[in-house]
């Protein structure tokens, strides 16, 4: 079943001026987590805006879970939790109250609302600052303090932009796991918006590219890797102190294959998955493991995906402008 | 449609629940709203009983003029201010993805406008009586007059919160508004020392009216019908104006 059928949406903010989305038709199934992949500017915000109800469209239709949202977005906020940037609005409230207050709004009982409020600071380590003022947290603190906002109540549909941004490496994790966790556990359906492809390639099971208003790339992330050069991309990363470091020239014949020298001493050569096995043992014998400081082996990933079909066009025209 | 299985919160529970987030910046910043609750209308009726000793009659305008100020001060400035600054950094996204009305929105502004407004202009109304030496007659119909007056400057709080272009526009248009209201309408002087023409224009303030209900009330007790009938008009005309007006989800 459907949760989301967007069709033909077109959304010209001012006459003349290039659409921010332009005649986009796809659909989001119930259950899924759904990754929004492109490059700033794309049009992103402004399709997220729509999908929840606070732009309106100039032309074509959305409908959330079979009812018209075009034409009416009062049901959107009973089934549909949605993460902004920063709590802003609610800045001055203790992080305790704005979670459990959230809750009331969206239906809570008064004690249930307090419990999850309490469950959530837990998840997220925010019980030492739950009497402070979220404008007082730091921005990690802050971004933890607006998923809360967007988990309590569990809502069938979490719509997150850029979940992770401002967290370590620890809470980043964590925040996957529990996105994973809400998605199998209670089938709640997940957009995400996201410039982290490397990280949320691990939880999104379908993609859609956008760039300059219009989808590049729509499919399973599996479907769309298929779609990308297939080569297979050993890193390789040489230190000074482990010996002589190879020109890029010779990495390249040796590995017999294209390579990119990405920093001084790494290397990435990219060869056809026939080839790997010989590569390797060519690479390994030419210049011993001994000398290398880091190799790697690795399939295409949902950021060669986002490059490759779309997702990077952007920057590259930005560069080159 | 799916929901969480959460039964659909009360318009009270929803409206009392954004009430007491919104409270919350009256916590931050309560010891501002005292000083400018009660400096700037003290600091008027010092300035008052320098230059007009001694006139009981201009006296009595001084000290329910001041309560007028105070109103604006503190109730237009504050959901003007707040609204437009929300509404520039798009704050209200956030009360607009929840099951919140325009409705319930505007009136949990206009609640903290009036909780901080209602005490501050009865502290203001004695405290500047004192200054004065002006003895007050509390009459019954005080608290209803302070509302209403309250309610109509949120109103034109709101009605430029949701008008003004950025925090900063709102910040000037309200300076022009204080403008009006403190020397060119009958609020601190009586209406026949105005030139003609603004004598007009101050029939269309209802800050004219709230100065003129309050002083009834405070020395009479007189007529006040026509005054609370068009502080509650104005009240009603000018927050649903604003309710309609403020940008939200497409309801």
């Amino acid at each position: 079943m459907a949760v989301y059928e967007v069709r033909n949406l077109t959304k010209i903010y001012r006459q003349g001026a290039a659409p921010a989305n332009d005649d986009l038709s796809f659909d989001i199934e119930q259950g899924e987590i759904f990754g929004l992949l492109g490059p700033n500017g794309a049009g992103k915000t402004t399709l997220v805006r729509q999908l929840v109800g606070l732009v309106k469209p100039t032309r074509g239709s959305i409908r959330l879970f079979g009812h018209d949202i075009v034409r009416s977005a009062a049901a959107v906020p009973r089934c549909v939790a949605y993460l902004a940037q920063r709590p802003l609005a609610v800045a001055e409230v203790y992080v305790s109250d704005a979670i459990a207050l959230t809750g009331r709004i969206r239906g809570l009982g008064r004690r249930e609302a307090a419990a999850r409020a309490r469950e959530l600071m837990g998840l997220f380590g925010l019980e030492p600052v739950a009497r402070r003022p979220i404008m007082r947290l730091s921005g990690g603190q802050q971004r933890l303090v607006t998923l809360a906002l967007a988990l309590i109540g569990d809502l069938p549909v979490l719509i997150l932009d850029e979940p992770t941004n401002e967290l370590d490496p620890e809470h980043r994790r964590l925040v996957w796991d529990l996105l994973l966790e809400r998605n199998r556990r209670h089938g709640t359906t997940v957009v995400l918006v996201t410039h982290n492809v490397l990280e949320a390639e691990r939880v999104i099971q379908r993609v859609g590219i956008i760039n300059h208003g219009r989808i590049m790339a729509l499919g399973r992330v599996g479907e769309l890797k298929a779609r990308v050069d297939q080569r297979v991309r050993l890193e390789l990363r040489f230190s000074a102190e482990r010996g002589e470091v190879p020109p890029a020239a010779r990495v390249g014949e040796t590995a017999g294959g294209q390579v990119l020298e990405l920093a001084r001493g790494h290397y990435a050569v990219l060869v056809d998955r026939a080839e790997l096995q010989a590569a390797v043992a060519r690479v390994l014998d030419a210049f011993g493991p001994g000398r290398l400081e880091d190799f790697r082996i690795q399939t295409p990933t949902l950021e060669d995906v986002y490059l490759q079909l779309g997702g990077g066009t952007g920057l590259a025209q930005q560069r080159s402008a | 449609m799916p929901s969480s299985g959460a039964p659909e919160a009360g318009a009270f529970q929803v409206w009392w629940s954004v009430f007491l987030m919104r409270m919350a910046t009256l916590r931050e910043f309560w010891y501002w709203q005292v000083v400018g609750w009660l400096l700037f209308p003290l600091g008027i009726a010092f300035f008052f009983k320098m230059a007009m000793a001694g006139d009981p009659g201009a006296a009595v305008y001084v000290v329910t003029g001041n309560v007028v100020m105070g109103l604006v001060i503190n109730t237009v400035q504050m959901v003007a201010t707040d609204l437009a600054w929300a509404r520039q950094r798009n704050d209200l996204d956030f009360f607009a993805t929840l099951p919140v009305s325009r409705l319930q929105l505007v009136m949990a502004f206009v609640a903290v406008a009036a909780l901080a407004s209602v005490p501050a202009a009865l502290i203001n109304l004695q405290a500047a009586a004192w200054v004065l030496e002006v003895t007050l007659t509390w009459h019954p119909v005080l608290p209803l007059i302070v509302i209403l007056s309250v309610l109509s400057m949120a109103g034109i709080g709101v009605m430029i919160g949701v008008t003004a272009r950025s925090g900063t526009h709102a910040n000037l248009v309200y300076n022009v508004l204080m403008l009006v209201v403190m020397f060119l309408s009958p609020v601190l002087v009586p209406a026949e020392r105005l030139p003609a023409v603004l004598q007009y224009t101050a029939a269309a303030l209802p800050t004219t009216y709230a100065a003129h209900a309050l002083r009834e009330a405070v020395t009479s007790g007189g007529a006040v019908l026509r005054d609370v009938a068009v502080l509650t008009a104005w009240a009603a005309v000018s927050l649903w104006l604003a309710v309609s007006r403020l940008e939200w989800r497409r309801d």
